[in-house]
């Protein structure tokens, strides 16, 4: 496991150091999850193809679980590593395979974990997530996304439990205000199931944000999903 | 969650072999494979409500486009729909001194999708043919998911509906889409109706099996795709 960690952190670190347009996120949202997080991102564009990025996620809880049993309270962390490939372009349309792993730290007050009968105050996850990325440029100024992904979660500790898969449409807007920067919008709602029906049923979220390339050249205005 | 690999992976494949050409000489030469993606809304016209679903198809385009071969995926969400169903308890049993309780219901289904596919003027119409699992069940909602001695909702239920709070069938659906041209070359939007049918699903508080059995079902989507 220390060897897997290390091997990955080193490649990730080794790609940091590559030559490529950098583009740094920063984005704050809700959801039917967290009563609101902050999102700071960094990617890569590595070439014309493919991007990859580091992502990470902070919250304050409203309505997550741990060993599939409600917590209203406490924080919840996601470092996640995005990349997409891209499959197909033509004229204004663009579709990229996107993917994420991550690992996701939870964690209530030790006295709400007692009196709710959780099995620990602190939890361990891990996200695997598959998808699929249209993007559409509206006009020059203005790049449309849409697509489907499919997060699946797995709570490794205090128990392990396939947490929830979700069906999850998302739907983003990026507006280029310089040619540094963009505006962001993202959103994404479907259907999600797990644990033996104990955890989410339905998941949405709304976030809003800035993009800045650090780089010479446009700021891109593709985004990817958010979760 | 096999299939929705195994198709991202095929699809990723197909269109990786002809992004290139796609891309950069889409005009000198007519590509073999297509793709599409489709997130889509439904409305499910049950015996005495219309159950709400979100869902999406994606897959590749062969012989000129004329047959989609696919994954599909929607659901029924408890949240997303409001309706309840009111189950009377096993005799002598209650749950928080009822002895019956209204539970919402869900569902899932995924599965394979064929699609022969015609032109009609600028109207494209499909027959999305879809072979696949299907799982659905009835849940404890709103305050009945605070059950009263801290164990798992999941627990409660298997105790109260005799362990058939849910159950998997498979599943056949037909049906016929209308998908209009937008202005973007890629992108069109449409409507569709489909029949389903489930063989040898009954739960608890629908013995009879017949909550979703032979049930019309209309959708609304848009379709991202290539040209």
């Amino acid at each position: 496991m220390k060897k897997a960690f290390l091997t990955t952190v080193i490649v990730w670190a080794s790609l940091y150091f590559a030559h490529a347009q950098t583009y740094v996120d920063a984005s704050v949202g809700t959801s039917n999850q967290d009563i609101g997080f902050v999102n700071l991102a960094v990617r890569k564009q590595f070439s014309e193809k493919f991007r990859a990025g580091l992502e990470l996620q902070t919250a304050a809880v409203k309505y997550r679980f741990i060993g599939a049993k409600v917590i209203d309270e406490g924080q919840s962390t996601t470092l996640s590593l995005p990349i997409s490939v891209r499959l197909y372009q033509f004229n204004r349309l663009r579709l990229d395979f996107y993917g994420r792993v991550g690992l996701r730290y939870q964690s209530v007050a030790e006295q709400f974990a007692t009196e709710k009968k959780l099995s620990d105050n602190t939890a361990i996850g891990f996200n695997a997530e598959p998808g699929l990325q249209v993007s559409l440029a509206l006009s020059e100024r203005l790049n449309l996304q849409s697509g489907v992904s499919l997060p699946n979660f797995f709570e490794i500790r205090p128990a392990f439990l396939y947490e929830n898969n979700v069906t999850n449409l998302f739907f983003g807007l990026g507006h280029q205000l310089s040619p540094k920067a963009i505006l962001m919008f993202k959103a994404n709602a479907g259907p999600s199931a797990g644990a033996s029906g104990d955890s989410q049923k339905f998941n949405w979220g709304v976030q809003a944000g800035i993009r800045v390339s650090l780089t010479s050249g446009a700021a891109a205005l593709r985004l990817d999903p958010t979760f | 969650m096999k299939y929705a690999i195994l198709l991202f992976a095929l699809l990723t494949f197909s269109l990786g072999t002809n992004a290139q050409d796609a891309a950069t000489n889409a005009t000198a030469k007519p590509r073999k494979i297509g793709w599409f993606l489709t997130p889509e809304y439904s409305s499910m016209f049950l015996n005495d409500h219309i159950g709400n679903a979100v869902g999406f198809s994606m897959g590749i385009k062969l012989f000129k486009d004329h047959l989609k071969i696919g994954y599909y995926n929607y659901g029924r969400s408890g949240p997303i729909n409001p309706h309840t169903i009111n189950t009377p308890l096993p005799a002598g049993m209650t749950y928080k001194g009822k002895s019956s309780i209204d539970l919402r219901a869900d569902h899932g289904a995924f599965g394979l999708m064929l699609a022969p596919a015609w032109r009609f003027s600028n109207v494209e119409f499909d027959i999305p043919v879809y072979i696949g699992s299907f799982g659905a069940g009835f849940y404890l909602a709103g305050d009945d998911r605070k059950t009263p001695d801290g164990r798992r909702v999941s627990a409660w239920e298997n105790e109260l509906f005799e362990g058939k709070d849910a159950a998997f069938a498979g599943m056949f659906e037909v049906g016929v889409r209308a998908l209009i041209p937008t202005k973007i070359n890629g992108v069109q939007w449409g409507v569709g109706v489909h029949y389903l049918t489930i063989q040898d699903w009954s739960t608890y508080a629908n013995p009879s099996g017949d909550f979703y059995k032979n049930k019309f079902r209309a959708s609304f989507f848009v379709n991202f795709g290539s040209k």
